[in-house]
């Protein structure tokens, strides 16, 4: 199967030309395969977040390429690769629009890719459309469907922005942290629908987590991240033999080695 | 004695209520508090009477002082997305370089009288109306009223547009509407060139209304605006059926009204900027600690998780 996304010879340096200067990945190669669903651990500072910004443009890198579906994205806009690439971050007010209601900002997750033009942007069938599609949920969302999403609870607009990331046809989801600022509950209620989704959509993943139990049920590929390099690659059979209990003995020999 | 004191706090209210609804696009719907305002109101004053005086329609002069003003907005937008200029600075470089441009549109005149030239208020239509001074006044605020009017319809039509969902998603969470695959960037020009556009097409008006171009009748048109969109969104917060437009056109003849009663109370008209910044002091103020009151108190209810 091709590589949906690839990192060619990925060079990132942060404070470059201070003494803060940290080179965090050198000479960084990576594949994620066609579905693949990718979660992501690490201890702060390894690299996950900066690796999903890279993907989504919204850090620049200082050498290097990525491919997306083979196509050189590396010097493509942020709203350009927005276009292919969905995201939910850690922060549930990220990947909504406050101020706007539930349907309105459904209707514009819609129209993604499409163009904004002079359209009427809701109609009854649309509003209709929405309706069904936040009924399968089961948070009671169809009920407030013309409150400002400002209202709604954390979990809510969680649900809300992935389900606004997963709208159009994407060939990639970026997954940063996106259930860490829930509680517990809502916390698994979220991861999965997640889930759901992507299996319904079969939508290649990255995922970035702090939950190590999340990363062992879910996806088919594990990778942990210790200071730009990958140390831990596991997918198949291999993935699912992995215990919780083996990434942490990983995780604190890095943590030993780090001095923390 | 007290219909024409009315009579001119509606047409001055209605003249006002463009520049606000111009505000409103780049305030309220943008976040951008955009300081252009103070002169891309003369600018449309300046351009306007400059081509009815080479004999050009009014309506022509009128349509390209919008364009000035958009121009004018582009600008302020240009700097602050290409060059990462803060909002405030980008409308100040803008509003400061503008000074200069009206005058040296207007020859360095300071006033300008229009004359007898057809204008919006001396045309064939308002001549049906006599001569009395009353019925004048009605002429004009039927005008103004049907220009008012047919902007806001506009603009809420504008507004329900997938054009418009993006324009109020980009000032509300940028970063989402940049993931929406939108150039957040091009929005803001857009919305800063359609707000300036119309601050100038209410100069444009206001000129023709008091009958002559005043270089300085921006001073202060900025706080007029703000006013008036705050006024307007504090008062029907919570009227789900009232539009933000609307708002902010009640808001200008709430804030004129306000003005012009403390100047009737024999307040000098010199002082007239000081009283127009303490009432807008006055209703920042209403605004944080009386109109919010309620909200501070549903603030347990609603889950900011």
């Amino acid at each position: 199967m091709p590589n949906l996304l690839s990192f060619k010879n990925i060079y990132k340096t942060f404070n470059t030309g201070t003494i803060d200067e940290m080179p965090l990945f050198i000479d960084f190669n990576l594949d994620i395969k066609e579905g693949e669903f990718v979660s992501i651990v690490g201890s702060n500072g390894s690299g996950k977040t900066t690796l999903l910004n890279l993907v989504s443009g919204s850090a620049p890198l200082d050498s290097g390429e990525i491919y997306l579906k083979e196509e050189n994205i590396t010097k493509s806009k942020e709203h350009m690769r927005a276009r292919k690439i969905g995201r939910v971050y850690q922060d549930p007010s990220l990947g909504t629009a406050p101020n706007l209601t539930i349907v309105e900002n459904l209707a514009l997750a819609e129209n993604k890719g499409h163009g904004y033009g002079l359209s009427l942007a809701l109609n009854k069938k649309k509003i209709e459309k929405y309706r069904e599609i936040l009924k399968s949920l089961n948070l009671g969302l169809e009920d407030k469907m013309n409150t400002k999403v400002k209202k709604l609870s954390g979990g809510q607009r969680q649900a809300l922005a992935l389900l606004m990331a997963t709208m159009t046809p994407i060939d990639l989801l970026l997954l940063d942290e996106h259930t860490a600022a829930l509680d517990p509950k809502t916390s698994e209620a979220i991861m999965a629908l997640t889930n759901r989704i992507i299996k319904e959509k079969k939508i290649t993943t990255l995922m970035v987590t702090h939950n190590l139990r999340y990363a062992v049920e879910y996806g088919d590929r594990l990778l942990m991240f210790n200071q730009g390099k990958i140390v831990i690659d596991k997918s198949g059979q291999d993935k699912e033999k992995t215990k919780i209990e083996d990434l942490l003995k990983t995780f604190n020999e890095i943590s030993i080695e780090c001095g923390n | 004695m007290f219909p024409d004191v009315l009579f001119n706090i509606i047409q001055q209210g209605l003249c006002y209520a463009i520049v606000a609804l111009g505000v409103y696009i780049s305030y309220k719907v943008l976040n951008f508090p955009d300081l252009t305002v103070d002169s891309s109101f003369p600018l449309g004053g300046v351009v306007c009477i400059g081509l009815i005086q080479v004999g050009c329609p009014f309506i022509i002069a009128i349509i390209a002082a919008f364009i000035a003003g958009a121009a004018a907005g582009f600008i302020t937008g240009f700097l602050h997305v290409k060059f990462k200029i803060t909002p405030l600075l980008s409308g100040i470089i803008t509003m400061t370089a503008l000074l200069s441009i009206n005058l040296a549109v207007s020859n360095g005149k300071v006033l300008i009288p229009y004359g007898d030239k057809t204008t919006l208020f001396n045309n064939s239509f308002t001549k049906l109306f006599g001569n009395d001074l009353s019925m004048m006044a009605l002429a004009n605020i039927i005008i103004l009223v049907v220009i008012v009017v047919l902007i806001k319809i506009v603009m809420d039509l504008f507004f329900k547009t997938k054009r418009g969902f993006m324009l109020r998603a980009v000032g509300d969470n940028e970063q989402m509407s940049i993931a929406m695959g939108c150039n957040s960037g091009f929005y803001k020009i857009f919305g800063l060139c359609l707000a300036n556009g119309l601050v100038a097409l209410a100069g444009a008006i206001y000129s023709q209304h008091m009958n002559y171009y005043d270089n300085t009748s921006g001073t202060g048109m900025v706080v007029i605006a703000l006013a008036s969109v705050i006024i307007g969104t504090a008062i029907f917060k919570n009227v789900k059926i009232i539009k933000g437009t609307t708002a902010a056109i009640i808001g200008a003849l709430i804030y004129t009204a306000v003005l012009n009663l403390i100047i009737a109370l024999g307040v000098p008209t010199f002082y007239l900027k000081l009283v127009m910044a303490a009432a807008f002091l006055v209703i920042l103020i209403l605004n944080t600690y009386v109109f919010s009151k309620e909200k501070k108190r549903k603030k347990g209810d609603v889950n900011h998780a």
